[in-house]
Parts: structure tokens; C-alpha cells; sequence
């Protein structure tokens, strides 16, 4: 049979990947579909040097991210999941397409899709899975992933609440898989230059930092409606607390809405709150004071807030100020005592000009290098070192958005200690920090 | 006459002590005061998914501008679980568990305890339940293990595992082993919650 093989079979070097048990898994039938790529479509060593990966979460995000592995010699795609059967059917689709062009075989068939992400997890043959799915449900594929020796490439923010946040932190760390999460703005050189500067004091000593990110909107009033047919509704809401379906409230727009998501503040903080913490090198702790406020839709569908501004205090006296744009300017912008850079995805900016040729010295702080952050992840498996976002370093970040939600939730200040990642003497606001799963749904141990 | 009175008098005396024991008895029934819903409470008991939410919104407001009022907490508190009990819309008890889950004291852990074990309203009673710290509310879940089954008690003892509740061990070792393998496994997951 020229069968696609793994690469994982080969091992090539790297005893700690786990979980290499391809030809097992093809003589048990455990994968449904045919196995007829020939090797040579691959390149001459591609078959050895290959990775399994199964997709969860075929929306926008995870077909975007599936696209930019498909474009990969080093990744075969065999398996797609989603609770939407014509989205995972689309995604199966576009593999097989895909595939069957590289492979100049019209009927490749080599993907299996799957509505329950647990049978994509329980796959021996697959090594990497990649998991964009709606916040809510971040957290219990991700730990059922690492605990079953996946590497993974998730999507942004960590999790829905910072208890579930630091229990994804804990199932990486203690199965030694590799993490990367989809801020991939650190894999831009405008924002890795902009922290570079900012950690070798070219704008002297940091003392405040802007983060702008974008407005909400409220939407009017919805009616149930009739659950369309090939979506798994139950299992879309998943942990969440049981409510009837409106198209406004799934797919693209649970962003939006508190059960599921943190609306535009939590969707982006993990882009330029992470880009504040790599620039203020706090990325393994987190201010210990917020407080805010916001503007939360009063009637309609959604609920999440729209409008925001709340400020957090640091240990070493830096404020850290989150707005959306309409105060505060899209990006990142760090002051100092000697000038300013500005940074977000048009390009970079700074007082003065001439930072924005400053070179960064041999001796100086140099800071993790990407310049493509599906390469970096992968580069990583092989390596089996840390990504430029890992997940203590995501955690940390979306925490920033997490907080600032609650105080402005509560409408008080709050002091938090980033090392108990707890309020200090409120437990009121501790309950805001995780929530109860629905039946049957737990976090995985 | 005289005797007459004094008669008259016992018997006041012995409805007044049956009204008073029924009324204690009520309240430690329920375990949380019965009180007359205000004018804001009693507009959302008819609310349901699809109607406006600004009164629910008038209430959250009154919630947190309550922050460090004790005595106005615990009326918000007490007219939320007596929306509970009301003959409230499913969508307006819904509302009444999600606040109750950042303002829940003892006060409502009685009455939350009963929706516990009831299998349309158990997710949201541990909802505003699992994060109370009292400790009615680690004995509340312990008490329900029992009168539970299913997915309403696997959820029960999912509860119990984030609550770390280490007095419930004996009662999940043995719901590991027994024939339901859902609520086995979820015994076993709260089991290692618990021992870390």
C-alpha cells in the first residue's frame, strides 16, 4: 500500500513525542477512510517527516487556521470536527480538495470528519490537533487533548474564565505537550520590534501603557427559532447554561454574549493585552489591581460589554490602561520617560522618530524571534521547545481582559494577587473567576 | 366571666402559638424568609427569553449598587429565592439562579438545595450554588447525592469535585463503583479533584 504514513512512525529524533502508532491504527480500522496517497505526492522524505493533525472547530477561525497547514509539506490533515454538520462537511472538503490537487488524484479521500470532538482525541494516530471553538468550550477539549499527548495550536482567548484558564495552563505543563496559542501578532516583526525596543528602555523607563481594541454592538431583541438541521445544538452549548436557540447567538457571534464569550474585549485582548505584557515582560504575572467601567447592552440578544475602559496597576507602579477605539487607538502604545512607541497591525510608530531605526545590539535583550506562527508551532513539535505564545504566556494575557470584565461586572475596584490568582479579600468577585459546568460537562482531571 | 376570659385568652394564646410554629416551620422549610416581592421583582416573574430584559437589568443594578449594604443584600438575596419559589416563568428562575450565584449567602442555600435534585432545574441551581462557600452548601450537595440519579446526579457530584468537598469522599467511592459508568466516572473525577 503507498499509504501516507506519519511521521510520527519514524520518530526522526524525537523520543519524547509520544503516541506513534499509525499502521496500528489503519490494521484496527480506526481510520474510515482509504488510504491512497502515494508518498511521492509528498516530496522524497515527506511521508517520514509528516504530522497528523486533526482539526476541532471548522468556522472561520479554525478553517483559517486549517488552510495555513494544509499549505504545509509537514502536516497531512486527517480528520475534521465540528457540531455543524455542513461546516465540517465544507471543511472535509476543502482537505480532500486540497490533497487530491497536490496529489493530482481527482479522488483522494483521506479525512474523516467527526461531530464528537472526543473520537478525534482518542485517535492514537494523530499527533497535533488544532482547537477553535467557541470560548466556552476551550477548556475541556483542550485538557482532553493534552492529556491524551496532543500537541496543539488553539485558538485565542485561553479559556472562558481564568479557573478553566489555569487548569489548561496545568494539563500542558504536566503532559509536556507543546502549546501554542493564535496570538500570532508576536509573529509580526512590527510588534516584536516595538517590545524589543521597549524592554532595552529606548523610550527610558516604562510607566504607562495604552491598549486600544475595538467596540462592541448590541443587537436588537431575538425570538427562538427552530434549531437548523445538521447542528448539534445541545452539544454546542456544552457546558454552558441551557438557552433556547436563536441564529444571533451561535457560530460567529457567541462572541458576543456572557455565556460564552467576553465580546470584543476578550476576543482581542489576547492580540494587544499579550502584546502589553511582551513589551512590559510580565508575561508570567499580571497586575494586582483593576478597576473600570463599562457599558453592558441593557435589552437584546447580547450581552457582553460594548464599551470599556478600566486600569491596571502593576507591582513595579506601571499602569496599564484598556479602552475600546473610540478612546483609546487600536493597538498598543508604550510611554516612557524618554518617548513612545505605538504599535498594531498597520505597522509601528514612536517618539521620536529615530527609535524607529534603532538597532538592537548584540548585548542587548533580544527577544523571541517568529516570523510565521504556524512554522513556529511546528518547529516546536520537532523541537520540543516553547512556542513564542505558550500557554502560561496566554493565560496571563487573556487574564488581563478576565479582570477587567469583572470589575467593571461588579463596579468596584478590585486588588488581585497574581501569584494566588485571587481577589484579595473579596470573595464575591472570586466567584466570577470560574463557573458550573451543565451536565454532563466537568473539566477534564 | 372571668373564667370565660381566661378561656378565651388560652385559646388566642394556642392559635397564636399554632400560627407561630407554622410560620417557623415554613421558614425553616424554605430557609429563606418569605417575603413580598417589590414592584421590580414582581415585574420580571413572567419573563421569558425573547421579552425585554431592561427589568432584569433594573435589578442586576440594584445588586451591584447594594455592594456593602448588608441589610438591602440579603432583601435582593430574599426576593430572589422567593422568585424561586413563585409562580415564576422558567426564564425569570433562571435569572433569579444566575444572581444568586454572586450574591448567594446561607440565606438561600435552602432553598436552592431543592432545585438541586430537580432534573430541569439542577444545572442552575448548582450554578448558583457550587461557588458558595458555605458550608450549608458543601452539606446542600452532600444531601442530594442521594436523592439524585443520572445525568442530574453526575452533575451533582461534577459540583462536589470543584467544590473540593473532602467529607464527601465515602459517598463517592462508592458511587465509583457502582453500575451507572457515567456517574462512576464522574465519581472518580471528583475523587482526584479532591485528593489533588
Amino acid at each position: 500500500m503507498s499509504a501516507f504514513i506519519p511521521r510520527a512512525l519514524r520518530r526522526i529524533g524525537m523520543s519524547t513525542i509520544k503516541r506513534r502508532s499509525f499502521i496500528k491504527a489503519v490494521t484496527a480500522g480506526a481510520i474510515g477512510a482509504p488510504l491512497i496517497v502515494p508518498s511521492t505526492v509528498f516530496g522524497q522524505n515527506a511521508p517520514s517527516n509528516r504530522f497528523t493533525m486533526g482539526v476541532i472547530g471548522t468556522g472561520s477561525m479554525g478553517t483559517g487556521n486549517m488552510q495555513n497547514f494544509l499549505k504545509r509539506d509537514d502536516v497531512q490533515v486527517i480528520a475534521v470536527c465540528d457540531v455543524d454538520r455542513s461546516r465540517r462537511l465544507e471543511a472535509k472538503k476543502i482537505v480532500e480538495d486540497t490533497y487530491a490537487e497536490k496529489n493530482d488524484r481527482s479522488d483522494f479521500k483521506g479525512c474523516t470528519d467527526y461531530n464528537d470532538f472526543r473520537e478525534l482525541i482518542d485517535r492514537k494516530d494523530i499527533d497535533l490537533v488544532t482547537i477553535a471553538v467557541p470560548d466556552h468550550w476551550h477548556s475541556i477539549p483542550a485538557i482532553m487533548a493534552a492529556n491524551a499527548g496532543k500537541d496543539i495550536y488553539a485558538e485565542k482567548p485561553l479559556a472562558r474564565t481564568i479557573h478553566e484558564g489555569r487548569a489548561i495552563v496545568e494539563a500542558v505543563k504536566k503532559n509536556n505537550i507543546v502549546w501554542q496559542t493564535g496570538s500570532w501578532q508576536r509573529s509580526r516583526s512590527q510588534f516584536h520590534n516595538a517590545c524589543e525596543l521597549v524592554r532595552n528602555k529606548r523610550i527610558g523607563e516604562l510607566k504607562e501603557v495604552l491598549v486600544g481594541l475595538p467596540t462592541g454592538s448590541p443587537l436588537e431583541l431575538q425570538q427562538e427559532m427552530p434549531v437548523p438541521d445538521g447542528l448539534d445544538y445541545d452539544f454546542w452549548l456544552g457546558p454552558a447554561p441551557w438557552a433556547p436557540y436563536t441564529e444571533q447567538r451561535c457560530h460567529w457571534n457567541f462572541r458576543w454574549i456572557l455565556d460564552y464569550s467576553g465580546g470584543q474585549l476578550t476576543d482581542w485582548a489576547g492580540h494587544h493585552c499579550d502584546i502589553a505584557q511582551w513589551g512590559m515582560d510580565t508575561e508570567d504575572t499580571g497586575p494586582i489591581s483593576v478597576e473600570g467601567t463599562g457599558v453592558y447592552p441593557r435589552d437584546g440578544l447580547w450581552d457582553a460589554v460594548t464599551e470599556y475602559h478600566f486600569e491596571c496597576m502593576y507591582k513595579n507602579g506601571i499602569k496599564l490602561t484598556v479602552a475600546n477605539n473610540k478612546e483609546i487607538p487600536m493597538g498598543a502604545k508604550f510611554i516612557g520617560t524618554e518617548g513612545w512607541v505605538h504599535v498594531d497591525r498597520r505597522g509601528i510608530d514612536a517618539n521620536p522618530k529615530s527609535l524607529l531605526t534603532s538597532v538592537i545590539g548584540p548585548d542587548e535583550i533580544h527577544l523571541y524571534r517568529s516570523n510565521n506562527h504556524y512554522a513556529n508551532f511546528l518547529s516546536c513539535v520537532k523541537s520540543r521547545k516553547e512556542t513564542i505564545t505558550p500557554v502560561e504566556t496566554a493565560h496571563r494575557s487573556i487574564t488581563i481582559g478576565h479582570l477587567g470584565d469583572i470589575a467593571m461586572q461588579l463596579g468596584r475596584k478590585l486588588d488581585w494577587d497574581p501569584d494566588k490568582e485571587k481577589f484579595v479579600n473579596d470573595s464575591e468577585a472570586d466567584r466570577m473567576l470560574s463557573r458550573s459546568f451543565r451536565a454532563p460537562w466537568r473539566l477534564p482531571v | 366571666m372571668l373564667r370565660t376570659s381566661n378561656h378565651q385568652s388560652k385559646r388566642y394564646a394556642l392559635l397564636l402559638a399554632i400560627i407561630g410554629i407554622f410560620c417557623f416551620m415554613t421558614i425553616t422549610a424554605c430557609g429563606t424568609k418569605t417575603v413580598d416581592l417589590d414592584a421590580d421583582f414582581q415585574k420580571i416573574l413572567t419573563y421569558k427569553f425573547g421579552d425585554s430584559r431592561e427589568p432584569l437589568s433594573v435589578i442586576q443594578d440594584r445588586i451591584r449598587s447594594s455592594h456593602g449594604d448588608q441589610q438591602e443584600r440579603l432583601n435582593l438575596e430574599r426576593q430572589l429565592a422567593q422568585l424561586l419559589r413563585s409562580e415564576s416563568s422558567h426564564d425569570c428562575k433562571d435569572f433569579a439562579f444566575r444572581q444568586l450565584r454572586v450574591i448567594g449567602t446561607n440565606e438561600s442555600v435552602k432553598e436552592l438545595s431543592k432545585w438541586l435534585v430537580d432534573d430541569k432545574y439542577s444545572d442552575l441551581a448548582r450554578y448558583a450554588l457550587e461557588l458558595n462557600t458555605d458550608l450549608s452548601a458543601c452539606k446542600a450537595f452532600r444531601k442530594a447525592l442521594g436523592k439524585a440519579q443520572g445525568k442530574t446526579l453526575v452533575g451533582i457530584i461534577n459540583s462536589i469535585g470543584e467544590r473540593r468537598d473532602e467529607d464527601s469522599v465515602k459517598a463517592l467511592e462508592k458511587l465509583a463503583t457502582g453500575d451507572d459508568k457515567d456517574v462512576a466516572a464522574a465519581a472518580v473525577d471528583a475523587l482526584r479533584k479532591i485528593a489533588g
